[in-house]
């Protein structure tokens, strides 16, 4: 089990079970669905915004990135804002940019790399590892699916909530619920799949 | 009833039933197995220690099956732990993750309080107020851009960056056990029990099986509970196999209810010795009271068995058997007491308690039993005499068989090599001696797979105070290459480096820090861990004793002190596997205590093998005392040697058929087998001796007894298979092989060893009903073809001396024989020279068959008196040639034969008519013929017809066969002549010339015609005259016997008076 919270698409996973109350059984219909369409994805790329909130904080922290993805290992969040920091995963390597500081290179298997390891899962067509309590209702022209991990822990997330578009698949937004009442939310726009990313693209600076 | 009449025994049998009740009342039941080993070992403190200090006196661990799933151990435990909480006698339940996440900060600080000074100023400089405020200020941009939710939740843990690396939160949940601690403490077994039968009672039905408890009440309760189900259980089951047994030989029960009552006492004045001398039974002595009733049984049996026989009234034969029981006794007590030598307080439980409980079934059988058995007369079946004779008479038919087959088997320990540690027959590992089936350490096993530590060496460092500790832990990662010392130190307090840190310590931080955090606008949320480390920190800054008191549950797992001073555990990674190195640690101010069955295993076998050789030896000495003692004859005391040997191999082969190894305590308890094997030994060599060598009745008296004594014994030692106990069992299986070589090695084997009777006639031996026959010449011939001069000479001295060194009857008589020649040459070593030249004189056979049959002449040297031969061939007549059993007489005949001498030889009949022919047939090709003696008349016309035609005839004097003979003096004493030669040379009118042929030292023979003697009818009489010629051959021939007594060949004694 992620102690940093099975994460983000576990969510998506689930992320096919649509209708309110949607049942168990059309719930694995649109999970083979999902994944199914998420095993055709060769490459992925995607804008998004992250917002943080926590209690005691003035104001939510917000940066804004891309996320690209090549399948089958590599995996790389770059940010905008703040700029020039990114988190890029890829076979063997986790590896963290952060302003002024020295960039920190960690074994796949470090915990920190537990989130994107799972995110990575997902955009292979696999489910990650972990057991999840899992419901799914339909909004709209969205499925918004709700996952609260079996296994508690003081490193794991205590609820993920994922917004997917119904008709397209795609992950609209992914909302991870903190322990201490912290919130960390992606919202998803501009997605292109299967398009022929440069040779240079993880090449870390 | 007879028993109770006996004032002095119902006096006796009050006080035992008396002292034997308080015993049962109130002693002690010792549950845990360290106890049982030797307290001294390192690795039994490290054990204890750790499990005393480390794991919690009273605290349970409920323990879920690591081989499900996480989640569903999650679950199982959830469940568990809200069904556990509700109940009263639980005072809290917890896991290590929530001990560690509750009191993060607690412990941060208190591992800085030990660290560096340098770690402390680090901090210090964090908690400045300017640091704190910019700290705080940054959050919202630590919050911004590359941070993963790990990240986030570490800086809401600790937003100011305090916490030392070294305290990193467990990145996994709890990881498969809760940590129960009872609301009050478990003082004694009772309330173990209660507390775990509530427990147990809570866990809900599908939690069953797959959450197991364990921890020490967990321990107590259990092996309690089962050491008094194995007991009664136990002897239950010996009580009533024994009965089966005793029925089955003798189809009667009533005796044994008397016997069993009277066992009873025996059992009570054991337990009254484990109660005075113990207190306690551990695990292991558990076993004595079936062991007693099967072994103390033995002493019953044979009294019964002497009472039902038709020798009942027989007091010599009841004499020695009483003896033969107190001697047994004795031997077989002492073999247990000085398992009081061992190091294991186990056996040296085990050893007082059945010692004195044998002493006592010893006792009440030749007393209390004997006045029972005296007044009603059992009666034995008759089918058990007859099932003796039998059995005697097939052994006494394959006597020799038997023999050779028990040499042999002896032979084949050099092949077993049981000395050799590659034997396989031991196996050290402690393994074998943990109980099978048992939740609680099943749990425990669990546990130690959950670890995910567990291929790390743990140690317990004692001394004086923690700085103290701190050196020797560093000096111990010193030994590891792969040790962090760092790492090590870490979790060790330092009092010296908290008094230090102390001083540098703002005791007013607290304060002044919840201010920074809410002029920054932050909670609890960012602020709690933070606060709860420097809060610890302020408290013990103002001398709080209780500012870590909150850490107790997790810091007593890695520090502390106790009555005994300061202890640390410590762990280095990946070297379970080699926990000591081999040349030891060299510390000198702090001790350093092995929490490793590895190396407790080494310890203990060490510890072993040293009690093993020691007990062996303090055993076989009293062994050797006592049977002198008892039996007053260096032989009787090596055929009870001789009995341990082959009870030894045969037990070494059952084990090797089987594929059962000794484990430690078995290894310990194999003295024990000694002093049993002689107790089987020693019965039959005595009452052979007491019959004469008589097997058949000595199998009338012993061989049922003995049988089911043997089998009573594998059932008291059997029986203990049926617990739970490991280490009982193999003990028990060890004891029943042991004891089944012995009733074999004793019953069968050893009474081939025995003379056959006392008249020691050589000819009833196994040695010359074996060799003398024709395939022993045959042999020769064909060792003289193959191996030449050389080898026949070894073979043959070979054998002679091994005749000598074997046959002890023989040699008095052969030296009585020799005494009345000289008795300064009467002595063994005289008479082994004679029994080699004897055994040369055969292969000379072989030497006469390799040359042409006319160099038989070269082998003589000096010839001396020829002109007596010459004479009595001139004269046209016969003559008889009267020797004695002296040299190589067969050799004086071929020789003449060879020199033109016609010859006859008389001989009576061999053992066998093969050999007659084949010694006639072989004379034959000398020319000498050959007459056998009969007790016909015709043979006696032959020889006389034989005489008239001129032949020389050769006749030997001095071993009357036919009662015709006259005394004749020796030079110390008289033996009788046979009269036969002169009477056939006075029928047939011929001389007699005594001769004898002898070997002289070059290796020739001497040949020597002593006289000429004319014998005619005197007018005294035939008597008159038969007497006095001879008396004139021996005359001649008496001075050759005393010139050559090593070669004058007779094997009973000759003397007459």
């Amino acid at each position: 089990m992620n102690r940093s919270g099975i994460f983000l698409l576990l969510a998506a996973l689930s992320a096919t079970g649509l209708a309110r109350d949607l049942a168990s059984s059309d719930a694995v219909v649109l999970e083979k669905r999902f994944f199914a369409a998420q095993q055709k994805t060769r490459t992925l790329e995607a804008a998004f915004t992250q917002t943080i909130s926590a209690h005691g904080l003035a104001s939510p922290t917000i940066s804004r990135g891309q996320l690209i993805y090549r399948a089958p290992d590599d995996l790389r969040i770059s940010y905008q804002v703040p700029p020039g920091e990114l988190m890029q995963l890829d076979a063997g390597t986790f590896t963290t940019i952060r302003t002024g500081r020295a960039p920190l290179a960690r074994p796949a298997g470090h915990p920190s790399a537990r989130a994107l390891g799972a995110l990575r899962d997902i955009l292979r067509g696999n489910r990650p590892p972990g057991d999840m309590q899992v419901s799914v209702t339909r909004q709209a022209s969205n499925y918004l699916v709700v996952l609260v991990p079996s296994t508690p822990g003081n490193f794991q997330p205590e609820r993920i909530e994922n917004t997917i578009d119904a008709d397209t698949m795609q992950l609209r937004s992914m909302s991870l619920t903190l322990p201490r009442g912290t919130v960390m939310r992606f919202d998803f726009s501009a997605v292109r799949r299967n398009h022929v990313l440069p040779a240079t693209t993880f090449r870390l600076p | 009833m007879a028993l109770f009449r006996s004032l002095p025994g119902t006096l006796f049998l009050v006080a035992v039933a008396g002292a034997g009740l308080w015993a049962a009342l109130t002693i002690r039941f010792e549950t845990e197995l360290l106890p049982a080993l030797p307290a001294e070992l390192p690795s039994v403190r490290g054990l204890a220690a750790f499990t005393r200090l480390a794991a919690g006196e009273n605290e349970v661990f409920a323990v879920a099956d690591p081989r499900l799933p996480l989640e569903e151990r999650t679950r199982l435990l959830a469940a568990t732990r809200a069904a556990l909480t509700a109940l009263p006698s639980v005072a809290s339940i917890t896991t290590p993750a929530e001990q560690f996440e509750t009191q993060s900060g607690t412990l941060a600080a208190w591992l800085l309080l030990q660290a560096d000074s340098s770690v402390l100023d680090g901090v210090n400089a964090s908690l400045a107020p300017a640091a704190v405020a910019q700290s705080l200020q940054s959050l919202p941009a630590q919050l911004a851009g590359a941070i993963d939710p790990f990240a986030i939740v570490s800086l809401q843990l600790d937003p100011l960056g305090l916490l030392p690396a070294t305290i990193d939160p467990p990145d996994q949940p709890a990881p498969g056990f809760l940590v129960i601690t009872p609301s009050s403490p478990l003082p004694d077994s009772a309330a173990d029990d209660a507390f775990i039968t509530a427990l147990r009672g809570a866990i809900p039905a599908d939690s069953s099986g797959k959450v197991l408890l364990t921890g020490r009440p967990v321990f107590n309760a259990d092996i309690s509970r089962q050491m008094r189900g194995d007991i009664i259980l136990m002897v239950v089951a010996a009580v009533f196999l024994l009965a089966v047994a005793f029925w089955i030989f003798y189809r009667t029960l009533r005796p044994l209810g008397w016997i069993m009552f009277l066992q009873l006492f025996a059992l009570l004045a054991g337990l009254v010795a484990a109660r005075v001398f113990f207190g306690s039974l551990n695990v292991i002595s558990i076993g004595f009271a079936s062991i007693l009733l099967g072994v103390g049984m033995d002493y019953s049996i044979l009294v019964y068995h002497h009472f039902g026989s038709p020798h009942r009234d027989d007091q010599s034969v009841w004499r020695t058997l009483r003896r033969a029981i107190w001697f047994s006794a004795l031997i077989t007590a002492a073999a247990f007491y000085f398992l009081a030598l061992t190091s294991f307080p186990a056996l040296q439980q085990l050893g007082v308690l059945v010692g004195t409980g044998l002493l006592a079934s010893a006792l009440l059988a030749t007393w209390q039993l004997q006045i029972i058995l005296s007044a009603r007369p059992p009666h034995a079946p008759p089918i058990l005499f007859r099932a003796s004779r039998g059995a005697a008479g097939l052994v006494e038919r394959h006597r020799g068989l038997l023999a050779g087959g028990a040499v042999f088997l002896a032979l084949t320990i050099f092949w077993l090599q049981p000395w050799s540690s590659s034997s396989g027959f031991y196996q050290p590992g402690l393994d074998r001696l943990r109980p099978v089936g048992s939740d609680a350490y099943t749990a425990q096993e669990w546990l130690q797979e959950l670890d995910p530590a567990a291929n790390d060496a743990v140690y317990v460092l004692r001394g004086k105070n923690h700085d103290v500790i701190r050196g020797a832990a560093t000096s111990t990662a010193a030994r590891f290459p792969d040790a962090d010392p760092a790492a090590l130190l870490a979790r060790i307090p330092s009092e010296s480096q908290r008094a230090a840190n102390l001083q540098a310590w703002n005791p007013d931080t607290t304060t002044r820090l919840a201010e920074a955090f809410q002029l920054a606008g932050l909670g609890p949320e960012w602020s709690g861990p933070t606060l709860q480390f420097t809060a610890a920190l302020d408290a013990a800054a103002r001398r709080d004793d209780r500012a870590f008191a909150a850490l107790d549950p997790l810091l007593r797992t890695t520090a502390g002190k106790d009555a005994d001073g300061a202890y640390a555990v410590i762990r280095i990674p990946a070297a379970a596997t080699t926990p000591v190195p081999e040349d030891g640690w060299n510390i000198a101010d702090a001790e350093i205590l092995p929490v490793s069955w590895i190396s407790l295993t080494q310890e203990i076998t060490a510890l072993a093998q040293h009690d093993f050789y020691r007990l062996s030896i303090a055993m076989l000495a009293a062994i050797v005392l006592l049977c002198a003692l008892a039996q007053r004859s260096l032989r009787m005391v090596a055929l009870n040697l001789l009995a341990i040997v082959l009870s030894a191999t045969l037990f070494l082969w059952l084990l090797r058929l089987t594929g059962t190894s000794l484990s430690p305590l078995s290894l310990i308890s194999l003295p024990l087998l000694v002093g049993l094997v002689v107790d089987y030994s020693l019965h039959v060599l005595m009452a052979l001796k007491n019959q004469r060598g008589d097997l058949v009745k000595t199998y009338d008296h012993l061989a049922a007894p003995i049988l089911l004594t043997g089998i009573s014994a594998c059932i008291g030692f059997g029986a203990p298979a049926l617990t739970g106990q490991p280490a009982l069992q193999n003990f028990g299986l060890v004891m029943d092989f042991g004891i089944m070589a012995a009733v074999v090695a004793c019953l069968v084997l050893l009474p081939a060893f025995f003379p056959r009777s006392t008249n020691h006639d050589y000819r009833d031996h196994g040695f010359y009903r074996f060799f003398y026959r024709k395939r022993g010449f045959e042999w020769i011939l064909l060792g003289w073809r193959f191996l030449g001069r050389r080898g026949a000479w070894l073979i043959s001295r070979t054998l002679g001396l091994f005749y000598g060194l074997t046959h002890p009857a023989t040699v008095r008589a052969v030296r009585d024989n020799l005494a009345m020649l000289n008795p300064a040459q009467a002595g063994f070593a005289s008479a082994c020279r004679l029994f080699m030249n004897q055994s040369e004189n055969f292969s000379t056979y072989g030497r006469l068959s390799t040359r042409p049959t006319s160099e038989v002449v070269d082998m003589l040297g000096f010839r001396e008196g020829f002109e007596h031969l010459q004479r009595a061939r001139d004269g046209g007549q016969g003559c008889l040639l009267v020797t004695g059993h002296l040299g190589f007489f067969e050799l004086g005949g071929l020789v003449m034969a060879q020199l033109g001498f016609p010859m006859t030889a008389l001989t009576l009949p061999e053992p066998s008519t093969a050999l007659t022919e084949w010694r006639a047939d072989f004379r034959a090709r000398w020319g000498v013929e050959t007459i056998v003696v009969g007790n016909h008349s015709f043979s006696v016309l032959d020889i006389v017809r034989s005489l008239q035609n001129g032949a020389f005839v050769a006749s030997l004097a001095d071993r009357p066969y036919d009662g015709n003979s006259v005394p004749v003096t020796l030079p110390h004493g008289r033996i009788r002549f046979s009269t036969g030669p002169v009477l056939l040379a006075l029928l047939a009118g011929c001389p007699i010339v005594p001769v004898g042929i002898t070997r002289q030292p070059d290796g020739l023979y001497h040949i020597e015609a002593r006289a000429y003697i004319e014998p005619h009818w005197q007018p005294e009489g035939r008597t008159a005259t038969l007497e006095l010629y001879t008396r004139e051959v021996a005359a001649a021939l008496v001075p050759l016997f005393a010139a050559y007594p090593e070669q004058w060949y007779h094997f009973t004694s000759l003397r007459c008076e």
